[in-house]
């Protein structure tokens, strides 16, 4: 104890105390704006994560219908049903990830007539409803992957969550496989009009 | 840029694989893979670019990387299916790590044409060519 004096001890005491009390402000700051930063993030991901899913509602709704509609080899129907057995996937994986967030899925649509808009918003313009032969259903739902595959090119830039990201690559890859196995159907085995690009979705600027 | 490097290291094993493989494959099969090296090759450029945008240094090309002993056309793209798939895996893991969304988008892009690689690899060796809804490089 030698060299103490009780003022010093005061006076350590007072500093101690201002010091610690700095420092509580400024752990009661940044934990308070890493706490907005995560839920900004959330949020955020919440978002993209509705947007996800409308466009997958919107395959797996084209795919069930086609299905049902089109005159299809049985080879092109396997393929098919089991495409949107993979759509029907993303759908309850993106659900699933919405709800771990404390949000709902958005109400999947439920008429040709609404799909066919929301296709048109994403760049597929023809109408389900004229959909009869094999190669216009090939033609449609190829164009409903390019839609998908854009729309996660999108959210993988956006979503900050690690395992948000992870399973969008997963999708994402998934819808790519499907577009080259359709496009295969549509061209007759072609091989190279089914893998054309290096990337997929082709990346503007690289 | 040491995640970068390292999807840069599974691009040159890829190019490798197929540079080895064309001369032994025939018809659809040699096509195929001709094709696929040229995007092997785009991914290097890809790759290679998006380390020197960020000032790093882009890890070079091994002398040799190994291939096993593949005998005839069903070993070849058995092969071909391992290393598209290691890449896959490697491209699974690194994506999330990755901090600027450009970055994490263009390296999707590339995973994702791995992914069309690997579906028509599968059908030529007779399996189902998209196996499941999530593709993890495991299939």
């Amino acid at each position: 104890m030698s060299g103490w004096a009780p003022h010093d001890t005061r006076r350590g005491f007072i500093r101690g105390l201002l010091a610690g009390s700095a420092a509580l402000t400024a752990t009661a700051v940044a934990p308070g704006q890493a706490v907005a930063a995560v839920r900004g993030g959330a949020a955020r991901d919440s978002e993209v994560l509705v947007t996800l899913a409308a466009v997958e509602q919107v395959a797996a709704f084209s795919y069930r219908y086609v299905i049902g509609a089109a005159r299809l080899s049985p080879t092109t129907a396997s393929t098919l049903r089991r495409f949107l057995t993979h759509e029907l996937v993303h759908v309850q994986t993106l659900a699933a990830a919405l709800s771990r967030l404390g949000h709902a899925p958005p109400a999947a649509p439920k008429s040709a007539v609404v799909v066919d808009h929301r296709l048109a918003a994403l760049g597929v313009t023809e109408p389900l409803g004229h959909v009869h032969l094999e190669r216009q259903a090939l033609s449609l739902l190829i164009g409903v992957e390019t839609a998908e595959e854009n729309a996660y090119h999108r959210a993988i830039g956006e979503l900050s969550s690690p395992a948000l990201v992870r399973l969008a690559a997963e999708s994402v890859t998934c819808d790519a496989q499907h577009w080259t196995a359709l496009s295969e159907l549509a061209h007759d085995g072609d091989v190279l009009g089914a893998v054309p690009h290096a990337l997929a979705p082709v990346v503007q600027g690289l | 840029v040491p995640i970068l490097n390292g999807l840069l290291g599974v691009e040159f094993f890829a190019a490798y694989a197929y540079t080895a493989a064309i001369p032994l494959l025939v018809g659809r099969d040699m096509r195929a893979a001709r094709q696929f090296l040229h995007q092997e090759l785009a991914h290097i450029t890809v790759v290679r670019t998006l380390i020197e945008s960020v000032h790093g240094e882009a890890s070079v090309q091994r002398a040799s990387y190994p291939l096993g002993h593949p005998h005839g056309r069903s070993g070849l793209l058995a092969m071909l299916h391992r290393v598209e798939a290691e890449s896959i895996r490697a491209y699974v893991e690194a994506i999330p790590k990755l901090s600027a969304g450009g970055v994490r988008a263009a390296a999707a892009s590339v995973m994702a044409n791995e992914g069309q690689h690997i579906s028509v690899l599968r059908a030529s060796l007779g399996l189902q060519p998209v196996p499941a809804a999530l593709v993890t490089g495991s299939e």
